[in-house]
């Protein structure tokens, strides 16, 4: 790493009291905007809970028994809606049914031996079950049951002994779309749309708040009618957002939004200190940002994208040339070289080969996802290997990815991309700074010209710093972000049914300072996420 | 094409609309197919993996009776060679503007024009439309989708890649041995035990159709497929809740209780590989399907073969690593053909045939190599009856006029009766309709 060592920290301040503590939560709750009823007709998807929404669910409603796995591995991977994970589109299988029927029967057998954990009932009863039976089926189903629903499961007790049926009831529960799917059954339709219930309400804000389905203090609040109104659902949002559990769903969303979450692959020969301990670490670095900028900090998009602070969990400080800090210390940054979540390793060494950096790769993300700009498939038959060294010793690696712009058949697109990942290059492929390309030895020079046909973007720029300021303060960087929390919200992509109400958020999002928080709570008190289509 | 004879020659210069006429005409000394088995491993082979015909000195043509030998990156199919025929020079049928991997997936079985931004196929898998043919009567299991290491643990960004499709989209396969041992012969319940079984797990399916039910009048008709999805998953599961138990078959020995993180291990993965190949022998040897896959990794994998790709993971030294490599990885995967290849061989069936002998076995790949350069795609096709099998094995075909792939996939369809459609997929053009010229018999 050489000079990288160089931009040593401004300050090394430690943000709490108590060492090792992040800081506390500093969320207001503003009212939300007011809403205006726009009426129009949005798609109403019948979504399937992903895989890892499966299992925090199961963790969370066996949690008196402390499991710590849960079937969902072994289920098929998730659809995709653009970045993020969502079973919108397809049908179940026959393999999904078999799959789920059959974790809800190993579950039920796994959990009923130890009723008295989960009942209280000494000994197990009919009587004794049946009330902690229907406590647990609306947790499970977020939503109280119906006399018919009572009726059958008593039923299940009829003939049997209390322990076979209570097991077998577990497996009804576990085994319904009432579990497993994202069911919106809703109240009457007012102005061509289903009013979402309450408890629908809650599940949608759970999902995108814990990752989870909602709590029994959620479902109080939805039975109480809180969720009935934008002020209740205001309300429960901020509590959410308040609660550390919804750390984890924070850093999620953009995990998912940047594909941040499977760890890259370094050479060994290059990166020999790179192990998966290594990149958890940067894992744990960035989810620590990110829940301090949005939850414990001012909470700005601009704070995310160009604060000069981060945490180094050991061995992250490897790749910063710091000494490790102890957790939760918060540790200040050259601000003219580093700035915000583009500039952690996290995010530059899963955007880069295993040896050498990737302009392309980083250009891609950057104009694909943190700009939502439309980019083409590459032209049949190119040569997609990924560009390393010039085997003639030519050229540079920046002369080598300059030839798309060359080629006509590349151009159009890489025109706007590549700029946007040249800029990177200061960061090598696990995101440490460098002056000098270790391959070609060329003087880094992260200098170019943006022309993404934008005006507040386009132009001269020197580093990525000056990139990300010009991000905080662009409509299309923040308009962009405002529609990934949309998407994300809603479980699905857009359609041209969302424009209005899409492009009212975005442009309230856009104007205002820009506090994530209040965006969550503009997205979650909107019509699109209180109801839907019929 | 270098290699023909003249039945070959006939029935390739015919129309054709006269190609099932002469399918029929053949039915008598052609030994049609019991199942089918569609074998996958991820980004292509090496330059270098194509067979030659070594000379016999058989006086009666060396090309017609010389020895198939596979050059050293798939040498491990030598013992095979006979039974195997090796396709050169197709063109894949997966549209060139679209890139690589989860189209290429998508593409590989099915002949899906992949729309720009989706990752999936619209259109069924041939294995599928086969499947749709043959495991009717009371097979439990229309198709077995099995993979190893194919779906990744949560989040997992490259996997959610799907190779096989039915009339109702993917079918993703099942990664975890003991649950498919589970799926197939149950949870190895005695007699009495598996009546009351049965009898609650009635009563449970029963209560989750009320819920479906209760669920479905308040969405609309495209949701409500969803449901009726579900409900044809109930009933599916329903029936086995008797064949299962009915199925007159020894199973393999059940699989070992695996934790998360085995199932996930590299280390693992030719263990798994070998579970799965049994199951799938069982499973046919059982008549409990006629139709199965294995899905071997994913086309982003970051597996790391044991001996082979220790270092970096199998996608990304298939684009840069070095060429031995490269060849190891090969080798590993043309040995687990192999190994398939001869679990399918040492089943012995009442008749003395193998269950090699009534299966033809499909194995392809998304791309030509691992540069995600698609033409010309490898395919091989292997097994049916020694002497009389639909498919004349033991041979090489070249192909050098632009001819889809799809066309192969078409020509075993066509061997196992599914003659009606004039191609796979969405391509309709010249390089991609009818059956491929001298593949079948």
């Amino acid at each position: 790493m050489g000079r990288s060592i160089s931009f040593a920290f401004l300050t090394a301040v430690t943000v709490s009291a108590c060492v090792g503590q992040a800081p506390p939560v500093r969320l207001a709750g503003n009212p939300p905007a007011p809403s205006q009823s726009s009426g129009v007709k949005v798609e109403a998807p019948l979504r399937k809970l992903t895989r890892s929404q499966y299992h925090r669910a199961v963790l969370d409603l066996f949690a008196p028994l402390n499991w710590t796995e849960s079937p969902a591995a072994r289920f098929p991977a998730d659809e995709r809606s653009g970045p993020f994970a969502t079973n919108v589109v397809g049908l179940p299988t026959p393999l999904d049914v078999d799959l789920t029927f059959a974790a809800a029967e190993s579950l039920a057998n796994r959990a009923a031996p130890q009723f008295e954990t989960l009942t209280g009932c000494k000994t197990l009863t009919a009587e004794c079950a049946k009330p902690a039976l229907q406590r647990f089926a609306r947790r499970a189903w977020r939503r109280p049951l119906s006399e018919t629903e009572h009726a059958q499961f008593d039923a299940l007790f009829e003939g049997r002994d209390a322990r076979e049926a209570f097991t077998l009831a577990l497996t009804v529960v576990l085994a319904a779309p009432s579990f497993i799917d994202v069911v919106e059954v809703g109240t009457a339709p007012k102005d061509g749309r289903i009013q979402l219930t309450g408890f629908e309400v809650a599940t949608r804000l759970a999902l995108l708040l814990r990752g989870s389905i909602p709590d029994d203090a959620l479902l109080d609040a939805a039975e109480r009618g809180e969720l009935d109104t934008p002020e209740g659902v205001a309300a429960q949002t901020w509590r959410l957002l308040r609660d550390d559990r919804s750390a984890a769903a924070l850093t999620s969303f953009h995990l998912q939004w940047l594909s941040l979450e499977d760890a890259p692959e370094k050479s060994l020969t290059r990166y020999p200190f790179w192990t998966s301990d290594v990149h958890d670490a940067t894992a744990a670095e960035t989810s620590l940002f990110i829940d301090t900028v949005i939850r414990r900090s001012d909470g700005r998009y601009e704070t995310l994208v160009t604060a000069p602070f981060t945490f180094v969990p050991s061995p992250v400080e490897r790749i910063y040339g710091l000494k490790p800090t102890l957790p939760g210390v918060m540790v200040g940054l050259d601000p003219s070289k580093r700035g915000g979540l583009f500039t952690q390793p996290l995010f530059l060494a899963k955007h880069a080969h295993p040896k050498w950096t990737s302009p392309v790769q980083r250009g891609v993300v950057m104009t694909r996802d943190v700009l939502c700009l439309p980019l083409g498939s590459p032209p049949p038959n190119v040569n997609l290997e990924p560009i390393g060294i010039d085997t003639t010793g030519q050229l540079t690696r920046r002369q080598l990815v300059e030839q798309h712009s060359n080629d006509a058949r590349c151009s159009g697109c890489h025109r706007m991309m590549d700029p946007l990942g040249l800029a990177f290059e200061h960061y090598d492929a696990v995101g440490a700074w460098r002056d000098v390309d270790l391959d070609d030895k060329s003087a880094i020079d992260a200098t170019v010209t943006l022309a993404l046909g934008d005006a507040e973007l386009d132009g001269r720029i020197s580093s990525v710093t000056e990139l990300t300021k010009k991000f905080a303060k662009s409509k299309t960087a923040r308009g962009c972000y405002a529609t990934q929390w949309y998407r994300f919200a809603l479980g699905r992509l857009e359609t041209s049914a969302d424009q209005p109400e899409l492009t009212t958020l975005r442009t309230r999002f856009i104007d205002s300072d820009g506090a994530i928080p209040d965006l969550l709570v503009a997205i979650t008190t909107s019509d699109a996420f209180r109801s839907r289509a019929p | 094409m270098k290699t023909f004879n003249r039945r070959q020659l006939l029935k390739a210069s015919l129309l054709l609309p006269f190609a099932s006429t002469l399918a029929r005409a053949q039915q008598s000394t052609v030994v049609a197919p019991k199942n089918l088995v569609v074998l996958f491993h991820p980004n292509g082979f090496e330059p270098g993996w194509k067979p030659s015909i070594a000379p016999t000195g058989s006086p009666a043509g060396v090309t017609q009776n010389g020895q198939l030998v596979f050059p050293s990156v798939l040498s491990a199919l030598n013992p095979f060679a006979s039974r195997i025929l090796a396709v050169h020079g197709l063109k894949n049928g997966v549209r060139n503007e679209v890139a690589a991997h989860a189209e290429g997936m998508a593409g590989m079985f099915t002949g899906a024009q992949i729309p720009k931004g989706d990752a999936y196929s619209a259109h069924p898998s041939f294995d599928q439309l086969i499947a749709e043919r043959i495991s009717t009567g009371g097979v439990p299991f229309t198709s077995l989708e099995l993979g190893v290491q194919s779906q990744g643990g949560f989040g997992a960004g490259g996997n959610s890649q799907v190779m096989i499709y039915d009339r109702n989209g993917r079918r993703q396969p099942e990664d975890d041995p003991s649950g498919v041992f589970r799926r197939l012969f149950g949870g190895g319940l005695t007699p009495e035990l598996q009546a009351r079984v049965r009898a609650n797990r009635q009563s449970v399916l029963d209560l989750v159709k009320a819920d479906v039910n209760r669920i479905r009048p308040a969405y609309s008709m495209t949701e409500q497929r969803k449901l009726d999805a579900h409900l044809d998953g109930i009933r599916a599961l329903e029936q086995r809740l008797d064949s299962v138990a009915a199925a007159q078959c020894t199973p393999a020995s059940a699989p070992p209780s695996l934790t998360d993180k085995e199932l996930a291990a590299s280390e693992q993965f030719p263990a798994l590989m070998d579970l799965q190949f049994d199951l799938l022998c069982s499973a046919l040897q059982c008549g409990l399907t006629r139709v199965g896959s294995v899905q071997l990794t994913h086309s982003t994998s970051s597996l790391k073969i044991p001996g082979a790709n220790t270092g970096l993971g199998l996608h990304v030294t298939m684009h840069t690593g070095t060429r031995a490599d490269k060849i190891r990885i090969n080798q590993f995967f043309a040995g687990a053909a192999a190994r398939l290849l001869g679990k399918l061989d040492a089943v012995k069936r009442e008749d003395g045939n193998s269950l090699l002998d009534e299966t033809l076995v499909v194995w392809g790949t998304e791309m030509a190599v691992g540069n995600h350069l698609r033409d010309p795609v490898p395919f091989f096709v292997a097994g049916g009856h020694a002497t009389r099998g639909p498919i004349q094995t033991g041979r090489v075909l070249e192909f050098t006029n632009g001819e889809r792939h799809t066309r192969l996939l078409m020509s075993v369809m066509n061997a196992f009766g599914v003659t009606e459609r004039e191609t796979l997929g969405d391509l309709v053009d010249d390089s991609s309709r009818g059956v491929l010229n001298g593949v079948l018999r």
